[in-house]
């Protein structure tokens, strides 16, 4: 079966669309909420709205980056390509939404605390946590030998999911100006909720696509082979 | 940059960069697709040439 063909539903669409469909929906009602329907929270004021995306694109950040993990385990282990495509999809992801949340999280803190960086400790360690897997990026665009690369990337990716323990530590170990997790009211909770579910959807999505390209890329790899493979014979 | 506006920036940074990728994701796909299609043309083209 070609790469890019999938079952279609009754009313045709795929799968995917569906998925594609319920999360940018759950985002359109994540929006509103954050904005129309949350209260005012009384100390930050309105910067606090930013919260609502904030939070939720780190927590995908972290899916991807566990993905990472999990399949730069599997691939040591194994030796099976599927895991390194479905960890270099998900470096790709948890890039993506670490470089929103850090700019998310800049401008929030320009409205609160008058400043968009600070070598505080968590900020730090989700800067060191970006800086290394953009260096996974890097290694996988660079190199040329599959399965060397593969094998490196699943090193620097397990390495690099050991640095999110220190970002989740880093506000009870050290004193910096992210405050620590604390109660919250019904409403902000349930916009937190809807936001969370938007992302994850949005995450699994995103993920998708991201895959099929891949395995789409390598598909094609294996082709341009067997095409010279023919033209030797 | 006041309150609100920092709000609205962020939302607006947020969105605008979902809806780039996305597109940026199909995009490639389409591409990857159309050059699927023609590698199999060509494999079928040689297949049959023998």
């Amino acid at each position: 079966m070609q790469a890019g063909m999938q079952k279609k539903t009754a009313c045709g669409l795929t799968a995917t669309d569906v998925l594609g469909a319920a999360a940018f929906v759950l985002l359109g009602v994540s929006v509103y909420m954050a904005l129309l329907y949350a209260p005012t929270e009384l100390i930050q004021g309105e910067p606090q709205r930013i919260f609502y995306m904030h939070l939720p694109m780190i927590l995908a950040a972290y899916l991807g980056f566990l993905i990472v993990f999990v399949c730069g385990v599997m691939y040591l282990w194994k030796r099976t390509m599927g895991y390194d495509i479905a960890a270099r999809s998900a470096a790709e992801l948890g890039v993506f939404f670490t470089t929103l949340v850090i700019i998310s999280g800049g401008l929030w803190g320009q409205a609160v605390w008058g400043t968009f960086w600070q070598w505080e400790p968590r900020l730090t360690f989700t800067f060191i946590l970006w800086l290394i897997f953009v260096a996974y990026l890097m290694l996988r665009s660079a190199a040329q030998d599959k399965e060397r690369v593969a094998r490196y990337a699943a090193v620097l990716g397990i390495i690099g999911f050991l640095d999110i323990p220190l970002v989740f530590a880093s506000v009870y170990l050290w004193r910096g100006i992210h405050p620590e997790p604390a109660g919250m009211p019904r409403a902000i909770a349930m916009t937190l909720f809807v936001s969370m579910a938007a992302f994850l959807a949005l995450f699994a999505y995103l993920y998708v696509l991201r895959v099929r390209w891949d395995r789409a890329k390598d598909r094609i790899e294996e082709m341009y082979a067997e095409l010279e493979e023919e033209h030797q014979a | 940059m006041s309150g609100i506006t920092a709000v609205y920036v962020v939302f607006a940074i947020v969105i605008a960069s979902i809806f780039g990728y996305v597109f940026l994701l199909s995009r490639r796909q389409r591409e990857v697709e159309l050059e699927l299609d023609d590698l199999q043309a060509r494999l079928a083209e040689k297949g049959k040439g023998r």
